[in-house]
C-alpha cells in the first residue's frame, strides 16, 4: 500500500505517499490498527485542519530521508541536545504565531519528534530572555500564582545555579 | 459611514484573529508535553523566568531547570543553608555539588578548619529526600573519609548516573581515627560516570590505601559503569564494571610512591574485554620511560598524553589492537629539548587500521640540523599508512639557525602530504618562553618565513578543503607580519584551504590594508587578529 488518503478536520481528502508520512507514529498506528489495505481508504485526522496538513505533509516530505533521530529524549541534559535548526527547517517555520502553534499541537497529535522538536525550539526562542511579565503578555497567559507562591518559586529558583 | 463600517469590522476581524491565536496559543503552552519541550531548549536564565509565569509552568518547568541547573552546598554556610533549606524544592535538585571547604564547623584549633570529618547535619536531613531523584553528584575538596562512606554506605541513589569526587588535601582525616573496617556500600545500577581526583594528596599510604578502598567499593557497586576517570597514584580492578569503555588513568607521581607497571597492567587487563577507548596520562616528567603492553580486542580509540613516558612500542599493532582506529600521542608539558622523534624512537610495527591520528608536542625545542623530526614525520606515514584526519600540534621553542628549522619543518609537512588526508588541523604556536630577538631588517622577516615554509609544505595537501591551519603566539614583544611576494604565493599554493587563522602578531597600516585587498581580491579563507 504505497498511498493513504488522510481526511483533514475540515473533511478535505489528501492522497500521500505512505513513506513520506512514516515519520508520524500516529498515522502509522491508524494505518495498522484500520487494517487499511488499498489506496482509497481513509484515516481520519480529526485534530489536524487541511492547511496545517499540508504543512506537515511539506516538512514530512523533505525529511523523508532523514535517519531515525535518536537524541529524542525530554531526559537527556539540556545541552546536550541538538540545537541546530538547517537553513531549509528556518525558512519553512518563518508563518504566522496562529499557524506555528497549529503546527505544533498537530506534530504532538501525529507525534513526529522532529517536527515537534522544531516547533517548540523556535516558541523557546520566541521566550528567550524574557521576564515572566513579558512572556505572559505575549501568549495573554493568566498568573494564577499568589505572591507567596512566587516568592517561593524565586527562593527555590535562588539554589540552582548555572552548571 | 462605509469607511466607518468596514474599519469596526476590520478591527473586529482583528480582535477574532487576537483570540483565535491566544486561544491555539493557550492549547499549546498549557500542554505539559509541549511545554517541557520548550523549556529543553531554554537557558536557565530564562527557564527561572519562566517558573513565574503561571503555576502550571512552574510546575512544567522544575524538572528540565533541575537537571540544567546544579545546587552547590557549601559546608561552611551551615547557618546560611539550614535558613534556605525550607525553600527546597526537591524536584530540582537532580544535581547537587558538595563543597566540603568548612570554615570552623569542628573544635579544632585553626580559625579554617578542613577537618570536616563527618557528613554535615544539613545533608543528612535533604539526602534521604533527594537521593532517589539524585542524578549528578560532585564532591569536590574532600578533607576526610567519613563523609564518603557515609554516603555510600547510609543512602540510596537508584537514579545517580553520575559521580566526581575531588580530594584535595595532603593528609586527610588528620583529625579523627581511620576505622579499620569499611561498611558495606549500597549498588549504584544507574552509575555511568565515574571521576575520582586526588591532588597531591595520599602522600600517607594510609590514606592512599583508604581512599583505594572508597574508590574500589564505588566501583564494585556500579556494574554499568561506562566512563571511569583515575587520578591518583593507586590501581584498581576493574573486573566488576563489564560494561566499561572508557577509562582515563592519570599517574600522579607525588609522594614517595613508584609506578609499578605489573599493577598497571593488572589494571588495565581487567578492562580488556570491554574497553573501547583508554586514556593515558602522567602528571610530571618522568627521567625512566614506561613500557606497557597490552591487548585490548575492542579499543577503537587510545590517546597517550604524555607519550614520552608512556611507551606502547609492541603494543600498538592490529593483532594487540586490532579495532583501533583513532590514536593521539602527547608530550608532556616540561622545558626541555623535545623532538617529535623522541615520541617514536622505539615504534616499529605498523598498524594499517589506524585512521585518524593526533599528533601534539607540547615543547617543540628540536636539535637544528640533523632534522630528526623530518625522517620521524616520514616513519609516521610509514607505521600508520592509512591515515585520513591528522591533527598536528607545536607548541615551538627556537630561538636560533630558525631558516634551518623552517626548512625541516617544510619537510615534515611535506611528508604529512604522502597521505589520503580528508580532513586536518594544523596549530604552530610559538611559545613565549624564549622567543627570538627581532632586531635586524632580516628577522622582522621571521613569521612571515614561518607562514611560507609551513604553506610550500602543505601544498598539494589532499584533503585541503577539510583542513584548518593556525599561526598563534603569546609573545610578550609580539613579532610583525609582513605581507612578503612569498607569502602571497604560498598562501596561493594552498587557497582551497578551508580555514586559515593568523594571531597574536604586528602589522602596520598599509600591510593590513595590502593583505586585506589581497583576501578580497583572491576570495581567501583567511581570518586575522592582530596585536596592533
Amino acid at each position: 500500500m504505497p498511498f493513504v488518503n488522510l481526511e483533514s478536520s475540515d473533511g478535505d481528502l489528501v492522497k500521500v505517499d505512505v513513506d513520506v508520512i512514516k515519520c508520524s507514529v500516529t498515522i502509522n498506528a491508524l494505518i495498522e490498527h484500520l487494517g487499511l489495505e488499498d489506496d482509497n481508504e481513509v484515516v481520519p485526522l480529526q485534530n489536524v485542519g487541511t492547511e496545517t496538513l499540508h504543512k506537515v505533509l511539506a516538512w514530512a516530505k523533505h525529511h523523508k530521508d532523514d535517519l531515525p533521530s535518536v537524541d529524542d529524549d525530554e531526559d537527556d541534559p539540556p545541552r546536550e541536545r541538538r540545537t541546530d535548526i538547517t537553513t531549509w527547517d528556518a525558512n519553512f517555520i518563518k508563518m504566522e504565531q496562529i499557524q506555528l502553534f497549529d503546527l505544533i499541537l498537530a506534530a504532538n497529535y501525529l507525534d513526529i519528534s522532529g517536527l515537534l522538536d522544531l516547533g517548540c525550539k523556535i516558541v523557546a526562542d520566541m521566550i528567550k530572555g524574557k521576564t515572566a511579565d513579558e512572556i505572559r503578555t505575549m501568549f495573554n497567559i493568566v498568573n494564577d500564582l499568589t505572591p507567596q507562591e512566587q516568592e517561593q518559586i524565586r527562593k527555590e529558583n535562588e539554589w540552582c545555579e548555572e552548571k | 459611514m462605509q469607511a466607518e463600517i468596514d474599519h469596526a469590522t476590520t478591527q473586529l476581524e482583528n480582535l477574532d484573529l487576537v483570540a483565535d491565536v491566544d486561544n491555539v496559543a493557550m492549547k499549546a503552552l498549557l500542554n505539559p508535553l509541549i511545554l517541557q519541550k520548550v523549556f529543553c531548549s531554554l537557558d536557565t536564565k530564562t527557564l527561572k523566568s519562566a517558573r513565574l509565569v503561571c503555576t502550571l509552568w512552574a510546575d512544567v518547568g522544575a524538572a528540565p531547570l533541575g537537571k540544567q541547573g546544579r545546587h552547590v552546598f557549601r559546608t561552611r554556610s551551615d547557618l546560611e543553608s539550614n535558613k534556605a533549606m525550607a525553600s527546597l524544592n526537591p524536584e530540582l535538585l537532580k544535581n547537587v555539588k558538595i563543597l566540603f571547604e568548612g570554615y570552623k564547623t569542628c573544635n579544632c584549633v585553626y580559625i579554617i578548619c578542613w577537618c570536616t570529618p563527618t557528613l554535615p547535619l544539613d545533608f543528612v536531613w535533604i539526602l534521604p529526600q533527594i537521593s532517589d531523584k539524585l542524578e549528578t553528584l560532585e564532591v569536590f575538596y574532600v578533607t576526610a573519609f567519613e563523609p564518603i562512606r557515609e554516603l555510600w554506605s547510609s543512602y540510596n541513589f537508584p537514579h545517580l548516573a553520575r559521580i566526581r569526587i575531588l580530594a584535595d588535601r595532603e593528609y586527610l582525616d588528620e583529625a579523627e581515627p581511620m576505622l579499620k573496617e569499611m561498611a558495606e556500600f549500597r549498588p549504584l545500577p544507574n552509575l555511568k560516570v565515574f571521576s575520582l581526583r586526588m591532588f597531591s594528596g595520599c602522600r600517607n599510604p594510609s590514606s592512599r590505601a583508604q581512599m583505594s578502598t572508597i574508590c574500589q567499593n564505588l566501583i564494585n557497586s556500579s556494574p554499568n559503569l561506562e566512563e571511569f576517570e583515575l587520578h591518583s597514584t593507586f590501581y584498581v580492578d576493574l573486573t566488576a564494571c563489564g560494561k566499561l569503555k572508557k577509562f582515563t588513568f592519570n599517574y600522579d607521581p607525588t609522594g614517595s610512591f613508584e609506578f609499578e607497571i605489573s599493577e598497571t597492567t593488572k589494571m588495565l587487563e581487567s578492562g580488556r574485554t570491554s574497553l573501547e577507548s583508554l586514556i593515558l596520562n602522567y602528571t610530571m616528567e618522568n627521567d625512566d620511560s614506561i613500557e606497557l603492553n597490552f591487548y585490548f580486542p575492542n579499543l577503537t580509540h587510545l590517546q597517550t598524553n604524555a607519550a614520552d613516558v608512556y611507551v606502547l612500542k609492541d603494543s600498538v599493532n592490529t593483532t594487540n589492537l586490532p579495532k583501533l582506529t583513532h590514536f593521539s600521542m602527547s608530550t608532556i608539558d616540561y622545558p626541555f629539548q623535545f623532538e617529535i622523534s623522541g615520541m617514536l624512537s622505539r615504534y616499529h610495527l605498523r598498524h594499517v587500521g589506524i585512521t585518524s591520528l593526533d599528533i601534539c608536542c607540547k615543547n617543540h625545542f628540536p636539535r637544528i640540523g640533523n632534522n630528526e623530526d623530518g625522517e620521524a614525520a616520514r616513519r609516521l606515514v610509514d607505521l600508520f599508512p592509512s591515515v585520513k584526519e591528522l591533527k598536528f600540534n607545536l607548541k615551538i621553542v627556537v630561538f636560533r639557525d630558525y631558516d634551518q628549522y623552517f626548512f625541516d619543518l617544510m619537510e615534515i609537512m611535506r611528508s604529512f602530504g604522502e597521505w589520503e588526508l580528508s580532513r586536518g588541523e594544523v596549530d604552530f604556536h610559538l611559545k613565549a618562553c624564549q622567543g627570538p630577538e627581532i632586531n635586524d631588517h632580516h628577522e622582522r622577516d621571521f613569521v612571515s618565513l614561518f607562514i611560507i615554509a609551513v604553506l610550500r609544505g602543505m601544498t598539494g595537501w589532499t584533503g585541503l578543503a577539510n583542513t584548518s591551519l593556525k599561526f598563534s603566539t603569546d609573545w610578550r614583544r609580539p613579532a610583525e607580519f609582513r605581507l612578503l611576494d612569498e607569502v602571497r604565493d604560498a598562501i596561493l599554493s594552498c587557497r582551497t584551504i578551508r580555514s586559515l587563522a593568523i594571531s597574536g602578531l604586528l602589522m602596520d597600516a598599509e600591510t593590513k590594508n595590502n593583505l586585506e585587498t589581497f583576501i578580497r581580491e583572491q576570495n581567501l579563507p583567511i581570518i586575522t587578529r592582530f596585536n596592533n
